[in-house]
């Protein structure tokens, strides 16, 4: 029963989160559409329109009263066209309001009530005429607004859209694993006479899911260039963009509070830019260490299990000197993934810290190598859906006046090998 | 009376190696069918998965009898007492017309007993 609920339940998150940044980007499409672009388009095609003499009725500002008041340009222009007399309200393109009464009195001063100005007519649709061929001065907030909204759907939608089919993939992966099991034992069972008091003709077995099990690679068993768990790249370009879509949020918001002088909202939102102010700084942290030097962590042995006795090399790529200490340490973590109310925690515990080396000596931190054994009584690696047990190998390189070198490089650990099976056990 | 009967002494089942038994029955009428499944899950803090890795069917024509097995089990997961993970085996039967089920741990480790983890 626990098995299927599982998956289910990583199925319905998945879908639950393609949902919900769906309706994300939808809104920020629809934001940026009729806040921003349609705006936009409506000026260039009102290069066609004709210009006509207007004479503007009344002008003023029209104050919508809230939380906090937004502002629009209020106008009522009379034109003739084609011998036709016409009223139109439209100052400019872009509906709404916005917070900012100083841009829309700026927009409006050149006009005064009872004045002659120029307007522009749409030629196909005379009831249609504006004032001025400008977009609405709140025109940016909908890029803004519409875009983060818009951005933030897209790369929570494409997350959900992966984890869904990456979770199908795993499952059916061992659903088929289950029914080709099944189905060989229907065909022995229909093989059979009278199945009743017979002895199981066959020996059932199962062949490892490397999805959640590691299962050896074919072939002799070579030394192992350890790859890092993230590349310093995606790091620093991923809190950049973080940084980039919490401080837009929540600096626009705390402008407007800042103007409005409501200090309860100043306050409130102070914290959020203090975080904001800590996103740029760790930006700011990870993108001089993509200067750092570059480990090479070569593992002797590519099939590692439990009793090991392996040999670890380490060397720098580039200049090493920088380097004042190096520590290179094997970690063995255990996590469990948990929905608590509506929000998802990942716990972490070591359960096993071995240092490889640690030295401050220039020509050891250059390159060198070490002789590691993993405990005989230990757990191989396993990656269930939301528990995993996983082996690394840390690179810690303390550098003066910089950035520090941090690596995480992942290792495998199988489990143990079945007697006469060709992958003999070290 | 659904029972799980295991060939000998075994604390704990290696990594590979043959586990064989019997189920044994004693009902009111002969079920219509007697599943027996082999399956790992995780208890502790996180949420529950897990996996049946072998499942197996006869349809018994009396209303008591043995029926045989004999399984290589699978290379992992281990069994493991970690302090947020725990990975259980066990032997699953259950019958149909009349319903019973019944369960019975095992351990599949090198040990006599499952891998034990300490946070440090």
């Amino acid at each position: 029963m626990a098995i299927q609920k599982s998956r289910g339940s990583k199925n319905w998150n998945s879908c639950g989160a393609v949902f919900f940044f769906s309706i994300f980007f939808l809104l920020g499409v629809g934001l940026t559409w009729f806040l921003a672009i349609a705006p936009m388009l409506k000026v260039g095609e009102s290069a066609k329109w004709r210009e006509v003499v207007c004479v503007v009725q009344q002008i003023g500002v029209d104050v919508h009263q809230g939380d906090g008041d937004t502002y629009a340009p209020e106008v009522t222009f009379a034109y003739t066209f084609d011998g036709q007399a016409y009223t139109s309200n439209q100052f400019w393109f872009g509906s709404g309001s916005n917070g900012d009464r100083k841009a829309v009195e700026k927009a409006i001063a050149p006009f005064q009530a009872g004045g002659e100005y120029p307007c522009y007519v749409n030629p196909t649709n005379p009831k249609e005429a504006v004032l001025t061929r400008q977009v609405a001065a709140h025109t940016w907030l909908g890029w803004l607004f519409g875009g983060i909204f818009a951005a933030v759907g897209f790369f929570g939608l494409i997350a959900g859209v992966r984890g869904y089919f990456g979770t199908k993939a795993a499952a059916s992966k061992r659903f088929q694993t289950r029914g080709s099991l099944a189905q060989s034992h229907a065909l022995k069972s229909s093989n059979r006479s009278n199945d009743e008091g017979s002895s199981a003709d066959g020996l059932p077995h199962y062949d490892i899911d490397p999805s959640v099990c590691p299962v050896e690679q074919e072939g002799p068993d070579e030394p192992l260039i350890l790859a890092p768990k993230g590349s310093r790249v995606g790091t620093a370009i991923g809190s950049w963009f973080f940084a980039l879509i919490w401080n837009a949020i929540s600096w626009t918001i705390g402008y407007f509070a800042f103007r409005d002088f409501n200090w309860f909202a100043l306050v409130f939102i102070s914290i959020f830019l203090l975080v904001g102010v800590a996103t740029i700084l760790f930006s700011i942290y990870s993108t001089l260490q993509l200067w750092n030097p570059r480990t090479t962590v070569v593992c002797s042995q590519r099939n590692l299990y439990a009793g090991s006795e392996f040999e670890i090399s380490w060397l720098h790529q580039r200049k090493s000197s920088s380097i004042v200490e190096l520590s290179i340490e094997l970690e063995g973590e255990e996590s469990a993934t948990y929905r608590q109310g509506t929000t998802t925690r990942t716990d972490k515990s070591v359960f096993f810290k071995q240092t490889v080396v640690k030295t401050s000596e220039p020509t050891e931190v250059c390159d060198g190598f070490r002789l590691v054994c993993l405990p005989e009584d230990t757990m191989h690696s396993f990656q269930g859906l939301r528990n995993t047990v996983t082996w690394y190998v840390r690179v810690h390189g303390k550098i003066r006046f910089w950035p520090d070198m941090l690596d995480v490089l992942s290792i495998t650990v199988y489990p143990p090998p079945v007697e006469g099976e060709s992958n003999a056990r070290n | 009376m659904l029972e799980i009967e295991l060939d000998g002494d075994h604390s704990a089942y290696r990594s590979g190696s043959f586990l064989s038994g019997r189920i044994v029955w004693d009902m009111s009428q002969a079920p219509a069918a007697i599943t027996a499944c082999l399956s790992w899950s995780t208890e502790g803090k996180g949420d529950d998965e897990g996996d049946t890795v072998i499942e197996q069917s006869w349809h018994p024509q009396s209303e008591s009898g043995t029926q045989a097995f004999r399984w290589q089990l699978p290379r992992g997961p281990l069994s493991l007492d970690a302090t947020l993970i725990r990975i259980r085996w066990s032997i699953d039967c259950s019958t149909e017309s009349p319903d019973e089920e019944l369960s019975r741990p095992i351990v599949l480790s090198p040990r006599d007993r499952a891998i034990i983890l300490k946070a440090i």
